[in-house]
């Protein structure tokens, strides 16, 4: 019995993990060389380096504010609240330092640009990832 | 309100539809409304009495345009319209520049750009982007934040470390304000830089800036006159092209839900009757979920300069300002805060901004204000 409490608790934990975890891939173009760290792509989505590592122009787009998968890569790849991030491109942009990333709808929407422009840079769910586009970070 | 620069900014944005898609010209744009009062009222200069609440000498309002043009060059325009107390709003452009990626981490900017004195410089007027509702005045003293001109701006990765470099290089025309009076003035020849290091929670910053300074100054013409019988030559008084100079540095800490904020700095002009002027400040904050409490303590000191002249005429100037800040902030959502703050302000015994004599100055030596302020930010 014993062991089967265990269990159940362990299957409730898997679950609550999971239900606030949802796994984001970053995905590339296939023809994009760069081999991305965590920090690399930080610098790229808050707008402080403007080329990939192995050269070329780097465009970051994202999915609109306030939506769970913009939540989930703000806190766990930028390492910022939705707040500290929203704060942060307030004064990117009454800076004049930059804009932030250009909002999608959807993960299709993304991983549509992403296919076509070997400049881009998104995420999407992992589930959506396509042999159209290259993964290079899960996080 | 007048309306010219917004229908100019509007113009130029509509120009720009047939040379730019529409879909690269964003609008942005913050407000701030700031309502206070003096509850002692012994300084008749003061920007708040104790009559009535005030809404005016600190609210703001401002639309920014950013147009992104062709390979990395963008026009960015900003129209400030700040509260003012016999015309309502007044509007400018505080911003109108072209800029310029260079390389992967330059930035040069064309026109009328911001002048990186301080920290909080690049956005001053965005209430929202700090705790306060206004930066401590003992540190951002210099009463003009824009030139025309050129500058750069650099950021450079240091293992996990980021640093920026920014130097500009131009000249401003407008107010001058010296022994607390607004003067027509000019800076040529305005060049510094600012650097900084953020370093995990910690971020640093150091500044340096000089140019060539002249003021058409009532003050400073009287405080000639009353020089001119010591045989004191009217140019070592007057502010008629001299070197003038800033320099000051900073310091932010976040460690969990605490803050350490501490910034200082100097102003000075040689070869003129124009007492250094030191500031700086030392503060806390605690953030409570959207609740953030602060206390800051500020101060500024005057350096002591006297001219015995005659019996009856003496130049000086003198003393210590002190301010303590203890405020609040809540978050409204994602892009508005509520604020109030309580100030205790005073100047110490004998304070003498520009003094030619007792009678001629038009300031208490001596005088304390407690105001209460409380303001909405918000940016859209």
């Amino acid at each position: 019995m014993k062991i089967s409490i265990h269990y159940v608790i362990a299957l409730v934990l898997v679950f609550c993990s999971l239900a606030v975890h949802a796994e984001l891939a970053v995905i590339v173009h296939p023809s994009n060389a760069s081999e991305l760290t965590k920090d690399d792509i930080q610098r790229i989505f808050l707008g402080k380096n403007r080329n990939f590592p192995s050269g070329g122009e780097a465009v970051p787009i994202a999915f609109e504010f306030a939506t769970k998968e913009a939540d989930e890569f703000a806190t766990t790849v930028l390492g910022k609240t939705p707040k500290q991030l929203k704060a942060y491109w307030a004064k990117m942009i009454f800076t004049g330092q930059g804009t932030p990333p250009k909002e999608m709808e959807n993960g299709n929407q993304i991983l549509q640009l992403v296919a076509n422009n070997p400049n881009l840079i998104g995420f999407i769910p992992v589930g959506m990832a396509t042999p159209n586009v290259k993964v290079v970070a899960k996080f | 309100m007048r309306v010219n620069t917004w229908l100019g900014l509007g113009a130029a944005a509509l120009l720009s539809f047939n040379v730019v898609a529409a879909d690269n010209i964003k609008f942005n744009g913050f407000a701030s409304v700031v309502s206070g009062i003096d509850l002692k009222d012994e300084h008749a200069d003061a920007d708040y009495s104790n009559e009535t609440f005030d809404n005016l000498p600190e609210s703001r309002l401002a639309l920014q345009m950013t147009a992104q043009l062709e390979d990395g060059m963008r026009f960015i325009g900003q129209a400030v319209a700040r509260g003012d107390k016999d015309d309502g709003f007044v509007s400018n452009y505080e911003w109108a520049y072209f800029d310029f990626n260079v390389g992967s981490s330059g930035k040069l900017k064309a026109g009328r750009v911001r002048i990186p004195f301080y920290k909080y410089s690049d956005y001053l007027d965005v209430g929202y982007a700090y705790h306060w509702i206004k930066p401590p005045e003992a540190q951002y003293a210099i009463n003009f934040r824009n030139a025309d001109g050129v500058s750069y701006s650099h950021n450079f990765q240091m293992g996990s470390m980021d640093s920026n470099l920014t130097a500009m290089y131009g000249r401003y025309q407008g107010s001058l304000t010296i022994g607390g009076q607004a003067s027509p003035g000019e800076i040529r020849n305005l060049v510094g830089f600012r650097w900084s290091l953020n370093a995990a929670a910690n971020e640093f910053y150091a500044s340096y800036w000089q140019g060539d300074c002249l003021i058409d100054s009532a003050v400073l013409t009287g405080v000639s006159a009353a020089l001119a019988p010591a045989g004191v030559a009217a140019t070592d008084v007057v502010i008629d092209g001299d070197l003038c100079y800033f320099y000051g540095g900073g310091y932010k800490g976040t460690f969990g839900n605490f803050g350490l904020h501490a910034e200082a700095g100097t102003i000075d002009v040689e070869d003129a009757a124009y007492a250094q002027f030191t500031g700086g400040f030392i503060g806390g904050t605690y953030q409570m979920g959207d609740y953030l409490l602060h206390l800051t303590y500020e101060m500024t000191t005057l350096a002591e300069e006297e001219y015995d002249t005659a019996p009856n005429a003496l130049a000086s100037t003198g003393g210590e300002i002190t301010n303590i800040i203890l405020g609040v902030r809540r978050d409204i959502g994602f892009s508005s805060a509520i604020k109030f703050e309580i100030h205790q302000y005073d100047t110490s015994e004998g304070y003498k901004p520009a003094r030619i004599d007792a009678a001629a100055h038009s300031l208490d030596d001596e005088y304390s204000a407690t105001m209460i302020k409380v303001a909405i930010d918000t940016m859209f």
